[in-house]
């Protein structure tokens, strides 16, 4: 009997096993009246009023909009759904480098869908670059946003700095300011972004494609020169490594006038206004610093790319509604926010000028508030992306983050760094059986 | 039990030690809480640049309006949904968990040993080995984007039913069973009339970690929720905390008011259930 | 293995078991009983984590492949125990466990001995306050891990928390983001969070010492602090038990709060701190779910080899 007790209760737990797995099959009961529904997963705020406008205008497509909690939350959502294959967004919120989420699978090709567009030159081609792999386009442009540099200008004034201009007066200005207990810039531990604009900026890329493989280029002149760099901030002892998780830290860091100058892009300013107190109307906007040799005025503009994933079933409607949202008048106009009475930068277009004006605060730059819209201009014109990202960027970057995090601590140098980078991400490669080119 | 045990007359001297003692460990666990109220009543840009111990311009009532009316007053519907689902999820663990162990306590029958190895075994699973395949299994039982994503695994508590388990054997005497069974009352009776009014202090323990546990929950509400309207308290608070890292507003003022405000259901049940563990035999009876 | 009712172990000797004239049909009855009492939880377990895990195992033993320029799709391949022998010769990460193991053998007794020291305390009171201690002591446990985080950040920061300065009156220099006190950090935040749980149950357990003992044990004119040890802390012995071992198992898998010192102190805190951290890593970072995988099985069977022997040695198994 206990044995018959046993073969029943291990027949539900097998019955019950069973069914979990099989209960699977086409549930998706497609409609084929109304419109045409397009998800949309975005975590950023202040979407609604975008969404609301587009159905209104477009009565075929009805964009649905799924709010996400944040950016690693969104990432994990898409990678379940595309690896269920069921209920997959069509539009979604960048939240990596298409070339990396590409290689993972998640991504679908919306060539023939954004090729009009991309023809009719909607978006930048700095932009277009952004969504494009080998050719083909895998979402759609959002672009960048323009960089350019903040300065507390009283300390720099205070101290009889002249406003920095190139890197090494950043460098000079930090020797001058140090005695004094300023820091020139901050370099935080967990955020390698400094050392991959400056490569940028360089026109350097750690990746380039060489006859179907990957020629991987750390070791590059210009990933050299960008090392350079930093090096000589943390030689110097002219650089601070404040996190950005300790916020209070930070902004009390910023407002006391201890670090004088950040490399900033338009959306974070909304922050500072709100927070600065002490410093408030203190800070100029400058140029970013370029390097001594330069010839061109240049500004790092990596685009990133609103994604169409894999598994969507309305490639058209979607890349419709995604250039509709990334270039439309109307798109940009409806992204108000009263909040912070900003318009979302429309990074990918040609012409951003008539949402300049709202991008910058009232009180932040004081008097010097209207030099902040033409210095925004510039840098987006002056704009370029030799930026390439091979497949594996995602770990690659986190080994980044780790070896930047010793390099700025004058654990290693950056050149080991550099050195380090170059054998991990090769070898990374060739684990997972990617050609990787003799170099 | 007070006054049996003795631990009342004491001498002053030692009283005076006990109470001092336990005053540290109090103030270890409050004191960090603190800065939670204090950050509570402080508008978004004195958060940072003020003393983070002590109050600067008294914006509570400011931030707890701000907190309900946010956003069309999502907050209050992530309150509604997060009592929602940990009452559900936890009244239906406390039912299957409590039965499992009274089941594993108070019979033989073979195969129990491997039963129980199974819930001691699964303490051990780390979740992220759980992550993917239970996205494609939740997919295939249409439970993605439904509260029961959220409800149904909280059935599932493998620390409740050793709890369970052990309450059981402490609390409810065997000869009594065997009473009941002798005047004619059927097994199902005994366990719904002696046997879960015998474990109702720990089945309080049980439901209470049950609830914490489930209201503090992140994890399962974030892969498996879509949209805010559906989310947890939890799950709202985290992206209200994390707008600032890429957006151009910073919400932590709102987060530690709702944090704090989000205490309150918990603090409140704690204090309802006092009396569940008056009865004699209290929770535990590990021995 | 005995069929009829299973009667409170340790203490009292199995009654005899019900007369032999007791039917059989009976016996069996009751039998299929406690079976059933247990069918539902074990229906849900099969469902909710024998299934996953099943899942999971199977790709521990795949190996997933690109090629060419790594765009062109992957080819899954069975490799059987690959992945394993890779965990099992991963310096970085055995490097993690033994961070975390070595982490543990100092956090988790402390964690213990404060929960039992205040349950004691607790146990001290008259009921009234007790409860109110109680409450008091679960405050920290029921803090979201989000605004625990929020607070201890500021707590300990350096520029703008209390603490430094506090310390560096008593003339000790404490920076706690630092790579010297990082596990001290992170062990204050576990031992803050998890001291309410373990004071609920060893505080339970106390509850339920019979009377009887204390009053004999006073009548031979024990010491109040001699009971607590002799009398009360054996009692409570299984408690501890399982609170360490489930203390093992939170502390192997820590996650959440390196992640968060991760940012304040990166050159000390690599992506592969702890084990855990370095199965995410691979899942979502590199990307290589099945040797993911093949490492949480690997950290699941030594977290069960460790709580097994801690359930040989204190004799308190649970089963």
């Amino acid at each position: 009997m206990n044995d018959r007790n046993r073969r029943w209760s291990a027949g539900v737990v097998a019955v019950v096993l069973a069914l979990s797995m099989a209960a699977c099959g086409g549930s998706d009961a497609s409609t084929s009246t109304g419109p045409v529904e397009v998800e949309y997963w975005a975590w950023s705020p202040n979407n609604e009023p975008v969404v609301a406008k587009f159905n209104a205008t477009h009565p075929k497509i009805k964009l649905k909009l799924v709010k996400q909690a944040d950016n690693p939350t969104t990432a994990t959502g898409l990678r379940n759904a595309v690896a269920a294959g069921q209920n997959v967004p069509c539009l979604v919120q960048n939240f990596g480098e298409v070339p990396s989420l590409l290689a993972e699978g998640l991504l679908a090709d919306v060539t023939t869908q954004l090729e009009p567009s991309v023809e009719k030159k909607t978006f930048t081609e700095t932009a277009v670059k952004g969504v494009t792999v080998q050719g083909k386009y895998y979402g759609v442009p959002t672009g960048a946003a323009p960089t350019f540099m903040m300065i507390n200008r009283a300390v720099y004034d205070r101290y009889g700095i002249a406003v920095p201009k190139t890197w090494d007066d950043i460098i000079a200005a930090g020797i001058k300011l140090k005695p004094h207990g300023v820091q020139v810039m901050n370099l935080a531990g967990e955020d390698p972004s400094t050392l991959v604009s400056l490569v940028q900026q360089a026109g350097g890329t750690w990746y380039a494609v060489q006859s179907d493989a990957w020629k991987v280029g750390f070791l590059s002149p210009e990933s050299l020169k960008a090392a350079r760099i930093v090096q000589q901030l943390v030689d110097n002892g002219i650089v601070a490594n404040q996190t950005y998780t300790d916020r209070p830290a930070l902004i009390a860091y910023f407002d006391q006038g201890k670090m004088v100058s950040l490399p900033t892009a338009t959306w974070q300013l909304a922050n500072y206004e709100t927070n600065f107190k002490r410093s408030i109307g203190n800070w100029q906007p400058v140029d970013l610093p370029q390097y001594s040799d330069a010839t061109t005025f240049v500004t790092p503009a990596h685009g990133s790319a609103m994604l169409i994933p894999k598994g969507c079933r309305h490639l058209a409607e979607a890349t419709e509604a995604g250039v509709w949202i990334n270039s439309a008048k109307e798109a940009i106009d409806a992204s108000y926010n009263a909040e912070t009475g900003a318009y979302a930068w429309p990074g990918a277009i040609a012409d951003p000028s008539p949402w300049v004006e709202s991008a910058v605060p009232k009180n932040l730059f004081g008097s010097r508030r209207a030099e902040a819209a033409p210095i925004i201009l510039k840098a987006t014109k002056a704009g370029a992306d030799p930026w390439l990202v091979g497949p594996n960027y995602t770990a690659v970057f986190k080994e980044l983050q780790d070896q930047w995090a010793l390099a700025v601590t004058k654990k290693i140098t950056f050149q080991q760094l550099l050195e380090h980078m170059q054998t991990y991400t090769v070898a990374d490669l060739k684990a997972k059986g990617i050609s990787v080119a003799a170099s | 039990m007070t006054d049996s045990t003795g631990r009342r007359g004491a001498p002053r001297s030692a009283r005076i030690l006990v109470i001092s003692g336990l005053a540290m460990f109090v103030a270890y666990s409050l004191a960090p809480v603190w800065f939670l109220v204090v950050s509570a009543t402080k508008s978004q840009d004195d958060l940072y640049s003020t003393n983070g111990l002590w109050f600067a311009r008294f914006r509570l009532w400011e931030n707890l309006g701000q907190l309900f009316t946010y956003h069309d007053g999502i907050f209050l519907r992530w309150m509604g949904n997060s009592l929602l689902y940990g009452v559900a999820s936890t009244a239906g663990m406390t039912l299957i968990c409590l039965a499992c162990g009274y089941g594993l306590a108070m019979y033989r029958f073979r195969g129990r040993g491997v039963l129980m190895a199974c819930v001691i075994g699964s303490f051990l699973v780390p979740g992220a080995l759980l992550t993917i395949p239970s996205f494609l299994l939740f997919t295939h039982l249409g439970l993605v984007d439904t509260p029961w994503a959220v409800i149904l695994p909280g059935f599932f508590t493998p620390l409740s039913v050793y709890l369970a388990k052990v309450y059981a054997e402490g609390a409810i005497p065997p000869e009594l069973l065997e009473a009941a069974r002798i005047d004619g009352a059927g097994e199902y009776r005994i366990f719904f009339q002696i046997g879960l009014r015998l474990m109702s202090t720990g089945a309080a323990t049980v439901f209470l970690l049950g609830f914490i546990a489930s209201w503090n929950a992140f994890y399962f509400p974030l892969v498996f929720l879509r949209g805010e309207s559906k989310w947890t308290v939890m799950l709202g608070l985290y992206s209200w905390l994390n707008v600032k890292i890429d957006q151009s507003i910073d919400l932590t003022s709102l987060v530690e008011a709702g944090a704090l405000v989000s205490l309150i259901p918990m603090v409140a049940l704690m204090l309802s259930m006092q009396r569940y563990w008056r009865s004699g035999i209290t929770l535990g009876s590990l021995k | 293995m005995a069929k009829t009712l299973v009667l409170p172990a340790k203490k009292s000797p199995a009654a005899p078991p019900p007369s032999v004239k007791r039917s059989i049909v009976r016996r069996r009855r009751k039998a299929f009983n406690g079976v059933s009492f247990t069918v539902p939880y074990f229906l849900g377990f099969a469902v909710f984590v024998v299934a996953p895990l099943v899942i999971g195992l199977a790709k521990s033993l795949y190996t997933t492949q690109s090629s060419g320029l790594g765009f062109g799709g992957q080819t899954v391949t069975f490799s059987g125990f690959d992945n394993f022998a890779r965990g099992l010769r991963d310096g970085q990460f055995w490097g993690g466990m033994w961070r975390v193991a070595l982490f543990a053998v100092v956090v988790i007794p402390l964690t213990q001995i404060a929960g039992l020291v205040a349950a004691l305390l607790v146990d001290e009171v008259g009921r009234r306050l007790a409860g109110r201690f109680r409450v008091a002591l679960l405050v920290p446990y029921m803090i979201p891990g989000i605004v625990a985080i929020l607070i201890w950040i500021y707590l300990y920061s350096p520029v703008v928390g209390p603490l430094t300065p506090f310390f560096a009156m008593l003339g000790v220099h404490a920076d706690f983001y630092s790579g010297s006190l990082i596990w001290v950090s992170i062990g204050n935040i576990m031992v803050w969070s998890s001291l309410g749980f373990n004071i609920l149950v060893v505080y339970g357990a106390l509850q339920s010492v019979p009377p009887e003992i204390f009053d004999s044990a006073r009548v031979d004119g024990a010491s109040r602090l001699r009971i607590a040890w002799s009398i009360k802390v054996p009692y409570v012995r299984t408690s501890l038990v399982l609170t360490s071992v489930l203390g093992i198992i939170g502390t192997l898998q820590i996650f959440s709060d390196p992640m968060l010192f991760r940012s304040m102190t990166p050159q000390t805190v690599g992506r592969n701190f702890t084990p855990i951290m370095m199965i995410y890593d691979q899942a979502f970072a590199v990307g290589d779910l099945n040797y993911a995988a093949a490492l949480s099985i690997i950290l699941a069977l030594v977290v069960g080899i460790i709580s097994a022997i801690i359930y040989k040695l204190t004799n308190r198994a649970p089963i």
